[in-house]
């Protein structure tokens, strides 16, 4: 704890720094060099009244002081520098959320699991690869339900996700090997830079053991055919 | 480190962090360049663009990508950025057609546009459900283009499009 008078020596000093939220800072250094200086000196045999006035006095004049810390903690830069820091502060934020967002599919259920194993009549991973513009859909796995219904899962990655569209939703003609044509489709999806989803064709044919996809669409092309190898399991 | 210096840091680490956003966003420094990423997102185009048209602070683009003519619509967001407002409205052309067209309602904006393939067609005329009449008699080559606030009106539809020649008899007719 200081004496006034190293208090109002201190206080003189801060009155010349406008930057207010450094004079915190400033005021702490000076208290340890005061108190560096009265433990100096009193080392040396002064009294502690002496030895606090010989410390004021070593540190200066308040005005020649004041007037140079000001200097030094710029106003303009100091507001400059908490004004970034805040801006830099939220706009992390807002990066940290993206991508919790965006990786929120590693936190949310598989997708896979949302059918009862006793349900699944066939299921098998797959490596299907369909490139259409700048976008690379991967077709990881296929499973046939007891109900009918074929689900196709698929990943994508793509970074402009909001605002430029870019959902694949449509996937094209779909028939199977014995001729027949499905126009019904639904799907569901985790959306982000990865996004994991799945296509479900409903009433799929007993009878058929692979299922087309035919994509012809402003002159973007593409067919595939995955295998579906039921056997007897599917009677 | 000084203040100067973390001073540069933090704005070195705001710029990179507001590019990460403005992709993010789907955020462009002009309309073009939000034109061009939402066809590439949608798959679709790219079109040669035969017309903007400036509502506010919308820009409608009118292009053409082989047999189809398509319409984006994107807008000013955050001041100095352009946004998609929606999704190009494409429509594929048939030449055996004296008009083709599509029409569709992003609130509040509702718009029609289409392909002209008959010469004769001198004034294209749309009808709304609330009875308003919009038409355009003057087209950007071969494609017209009509737009209608709804903000102002309230919710709207299509009603029926019709063409006329120059003598005002019909030459194409449809209705929804």
């Amino acid at each position: 704890m200081l004496s006034p008078n190293s208090e109002i020596f201190i206080k003189e000093v801060l009155s010349y720094v406008k930057f207010t939220f450094d004079r915190k800072d400033i005021r702490k250094e000076f208290e340890a060099h005061i108190s560096d200086k009265i433990e100096y000196y009193t080392d040396m045999g002064y009294e502690l009244e002496e030895a606090e006035q010989r410390s004021i006095q070593d540190m200066g004049d308040t005005k020649e002081i004041g007037t140079e810390l000001n200097k030094q903690h710029n106003p303009v830069l100091g507001w400059l520098w908490r004004i970034t820091n805040a801006i830099a502060i939220l706009l992390f934020m807002l990066f940290c959320y993206i991508i919790f967002v965006s990786l929120g599919l590693f936190f949310s259920s598989d997708l896979l699991e949302t059918v009862k194993n006793s349900e699944i009549v066939y299921q098998r991973d797959i490596d299907k690869r369909i490139m259409i513009d700048d976008v690379e859909i991967r077709l990881t796995n296929v499973m046939l339900e007891e109900n009918g219904d074929l689900n196709i899962f698929y990943r994508y990655y793509t970074f402009n996700r909001w605002g430029n569209g870019g959902s694949f939703g449509y996937l094209g003609t779909i028939t199977d090997d014995q001729g027949n044509n499905y126009t019904s489709l639904s799907g569901a999806s985790h959306e982000g830079i990865i996004t994991e989803g799945v296509w479900t064709i409903t009433d799929f044919s007993k009878d058929a053991n692979t299922v087309i996809l035919t994509y012809d669409r402003y002159n973007r092309k593409y067919q595939l055919e995955i295998p579906i190898e039921v056997g007897g399991a599917y009677e | 480190m000084s203040r100067s210096k973390k001073l540069i840091r933090n704005i070195f680490i705001i710029i990179l962090l507001s590019l990460f956003l403005i992709a993010w966003l789907g955020l462009s420094f002009t309309p073009l360049s939000v034109y061009k990423k939402v066809e590439r997102g949608n798959h679709f185009g790219p079109s040669q663009i035969v017309h903007i048209e400036d509502y506010k602070n919308n820009k409608f683009i009118l292009g053409r990508y082989d047999r189809w003519v398509s319409c984006s619509n994107v807008r000013r967001a955050l001041l100095f950025f352009w946004a998609a407002e929606s999704v190009p409205i494409t429509i594929e052309n048939d030449n055996n057609k004296a008009l083709c067209y599509t029409w569709s309602n992003y609130n509040p904006m509702f718009k029609v546009h289409g392909v002209i393939n008959d010469e004769k067609i001198k004034k294209v005329e749309v009808t709304l459900s609330n009875g308003d009449i919009i038409s355009q008699t003057e087209f950007y080559d071969d494609l017209f283009l009509l737009i209608y606030d709804t903000k102002i009106k309230g919710d709207i539809y299509f009603d029926s499009i019709r063409a006329y020649d120059g003598e005002s008899n019909i030459v194409f007719e449809s209705e929804y």
